[in-house]
């Protein structure tokens, strides 16, 4: 098992080296000087200067690699223009609001999306098959940036007066303000926090268990609901697609057929020995989901007002922000690999024919 | 979706390529008239190009033309709720209603079909003809070259396709063509492996090694032999990546990096009608409708290909 793990994570390097020589290729290609264009048109001669020199613009690619490659491992991603920050801070403090919306969206997408499959597949070519697939067909078919539209107006406008009205708008309640993890234990003060300490304490369903404030919980989770739905719609209907042929081609197998003829009640032949072998290939698709969530995430934080760091990249879009756009795409690139190398070992744990072969 | 269906392999044992060829052909469509998925795919995907190529006719009014200041046209008229004669409104007739700028949200709707359509086809094509070469060559010349280009699909396999399209297209500078360009050098990949599996699984079997004792060039086994048998699972992945890519060309266009104002484009209207959700909800529901519709035939018309050009095809 060691020495599987050890070989995926030997073939994610190339793969992560490869994300970052990608990410510098960006920005090369930006037209014109890329001084003025990262900096902004006013920047004076000796601010450009000064630029070229610490970025090593003057020098041959290979060096400039070298030196991206330098900041990149460091932790340095530049400066972004929009914000006026180092783009290393501005994630820190970005990514956990994303992080959560994109839990919360396979949460929502595993819990439905399984028994979904699984109804279908039993249920094979019934009202409720026929739906779902149908379903899942429009689920994949749909923009994810109009889902959310559509959401906001049906539980904000619509269902406005009802008491199944969702705030179409915000992480929290407006003007609501709960004090972080660290204040309440006495670790530190908004100034003196560590990055790791924001990074937590911007979880905001992590920061109400460590405060045990249910307010805070139950605020959360209100304003999470519409954003995750949006998000999570299209992974669900991919789950849902592959959960169904999974369990119907495991339906057919001999040892199913033996569970039954030795007198097994159907919950046991389906949920026992049928479902628990035809999930394991739905583990991989969790991993892929990752990227449809990231899109997602991108496209639907702006409509909900969200600031993760698909709002941030919107933004940084907008203002031509190159050093925020590059710092994003190798980000979530990078966290792409990395989870999709955790699954590949999860899935080795789980089935041996992976690990073995 | 249907059961697998034997007359296929049947048709395969036995008949000479001539009459083969037309078989697999009638064969194909047949099948695919028994699919539903792909009946409904059809039916959609024929009727959006009908309505891209009549565009001048089924519109009702110019796509870019602001209402305002015309005759018989009263009334506050940006984001005016839709008008339908039928359903009994007196006012000048607008089946969508209209936008911000008092422009007739059905004619926008319909020119829109020429620029998804094109889009979404063009960079299909695009990608194809990039993957399908790189896939050929790495798969048959293997070695070295195989492994480069394979490592670096790799790497654009490991890019959430949407985010390095995005990224491509900021430092390129918005616009359709950009777009365009992004989204088909994202998908490359898939093209490539794709090919690349199929050449792999034919490069040796015992006709090709016939055709290299005969001492055809590489070239023409590549082109003429192997090529063919890689097209089945192609136009099945290219009739889902349309679909793909007319979604993730609205999504660009959505956050304003693909097609400009006042081009009517669906992603790019319901950017600029979406802080109007509230407000004016039909300048949302048409154009998320068009897309949502457009995408579902391909994708439809993909799952009945699958099912009609290769019953063994995995099913899902």
């Amino acid at each position: 098992m060691s020495n599987f793990v050890l070989r995926r994570i030997f073939l994610a390097i190339p793969v992560l080296l490869g994300i970052i020589a990608i990410t510098f290729a960006l920005g090369r290609m930006i037209p014109g000087d890329p001084c003025r264009a990262i900096l902004g048109e006013k920047a004076s001669q000796a601010v450009c200067d000064a630029f070229i020199e610490r970025l090593g613009l003057n020098k041959s690619i290979p060096e400039q690699f070298t030196i991206y490659l330098s900041n990149v491992v460091s932790g340095d991603l530049g400066v972004s223009l929009r914000f006026g920050r180092s783009v290393t801070d501005l994630l820190v403090e970005r990514i956990p609001v994303t992080v959560e919306l994109a839990v919360s969206a396979l949460i929502f997408a595993v819990i439905l999306g399984i028994p979904l499959g699984i109804i279908s597949a039993y249920r094979y070519n019934s009202t409720i098959d026929v739906a779902t697939m149908l379903g899942a067909n429009i689920g994949v078919s749909m923009p994810v940036f109009w889902l959310g539209l559509m959401l906001a107006f049906l539980f904000g406008v619509i269902l406005k007066d009802t008491p199944f009205a969702l705030p179409p708008s915000g992480r929290l309640t407006a003007g609501a303000n709960y004090p972080a993890f660290y204040e309440v234990w006495g670790l530190a003060t908004t100034d003196t926090a560590s990055g790791f300490m924001i990074f937590v304490s911007r979880l905001n369903v992590l920061n109400a268990v460590l405060t045990l404030n249910g307010t805070l919980f139950l605020d959360t989770l209100r304003h999470l609901v519409l954003p995750a739905m949006a998000v999570g719609t299209i992974p669900l209907s991919i789950i849902a697609r592959m959960t169904r042929s999974s369990v119907l081609e495991v339906l057919n197998q001999d040892y199913v057929r033996t569970a039954r003829s030795k007198g097994l009640s159907e919950y046991a032949v389906v949920m026992r020995h049928a479902v628990s072998n035809a999930l394991l290939p739905v583990v991989t698709i969790i991993g892929l989901s990752f990227g449809g969530l990231m899109s997602g995430a991108v496209l639907t934080e702006t409509i909900f007002g969200y600031a993760g760091i698909g709002k941030t990249l919107f933004e940084g879009i907008t203002a031509r922000d190159y050093s925020l756009v590059q710092g994003v795409t190798l980000v979530t690139a990078a966290a792409f690999v990395i989870i999709n190398l955790i699954v590949d070992i999860i899935y080795g744990y789980l089935d041996p024919r992976i690990r073995l072969s | 979706m249907t059961t697998a269906n034997p007359e296929v392999v049947r048709l395969k044992v036995g008949q000479k390529p001539s009459r083969e060829t037309r078989g697999i052909v009638m064969e194909t469509i047949s099948n695919l008239r028994r699919n539903r998925s792909a009946v409904a795919g059809f039916i959609v995907i024929g009727l959006l190009v009908m309505i891209a190529l009549l565009a001048d006719v089924i519109a009702t009014h110019d796509p870019i033309l602001s209402m305002i200041g015309l005759p018989g046209e009263t009334g506050r008229l940006p984001a005016r709720p839709p008008c339908v004669a039928l359903l009994g409104c007196a006012d000048p007739q607008h089946f969508m209603g209209l936008d911000l700028n008092a422009r007739d949200i059905f004619s926008r709707i319909v020119f829109g079909a020429r620029t998804s359509l094109r889009v979404g086809t063009l960079s299909v094509i695009f990608s194809i003809i990039a993957g399908t070469t790189l896939g050929l060559v790495s798969g048959y010349a293997g070695g070295w070259v195989d492994n480069v280009i394979m490592r670096l699909m790799d790497v654009l396999l490991a890019f959430p396709s949407l985010l390095l399209a995005i990224a491509i297209v900021t430092i390129q500078g918005p616009g359709l063509e950009n777009a365009l360009l992004a989204i088909a050098i994202v998908s490359i990949p898939i093209y490539s492996r794709l090919v690349r599996a199929s050449v792999l699984s034919v490069k040796e079997m015992e006709f090709i090694t016939a055709e290299r004792a005969l001492g055809a060039h590489p070239v023409r086994i590549l082109f003429s032999q192997i090529f063919p048998n890689t097209l089945t699972p192609l136009i099945v992945q290219g009739t889902l990546g349309v679909g793909t890519a007319v979604l993730d060309a609205a999504a660009l266009s959505f956050i304003g990096l693909g097609a400009q104002p006042p081009l009517p484009e669906w992603g790019q209207m319901l950017s600029e009608a979406r802080n109007y959700v509230f407000t004016a909800p039909h300048m949302v529901i048409f154009p998320g409708l068009a897309i949502m519709l457009t995408v579902l035939g391909f994708n439809l018309l993909g799952d009945g290909l699958r099912d009609a050009l290769d019953p063994r095809l995995n099913r899902s």
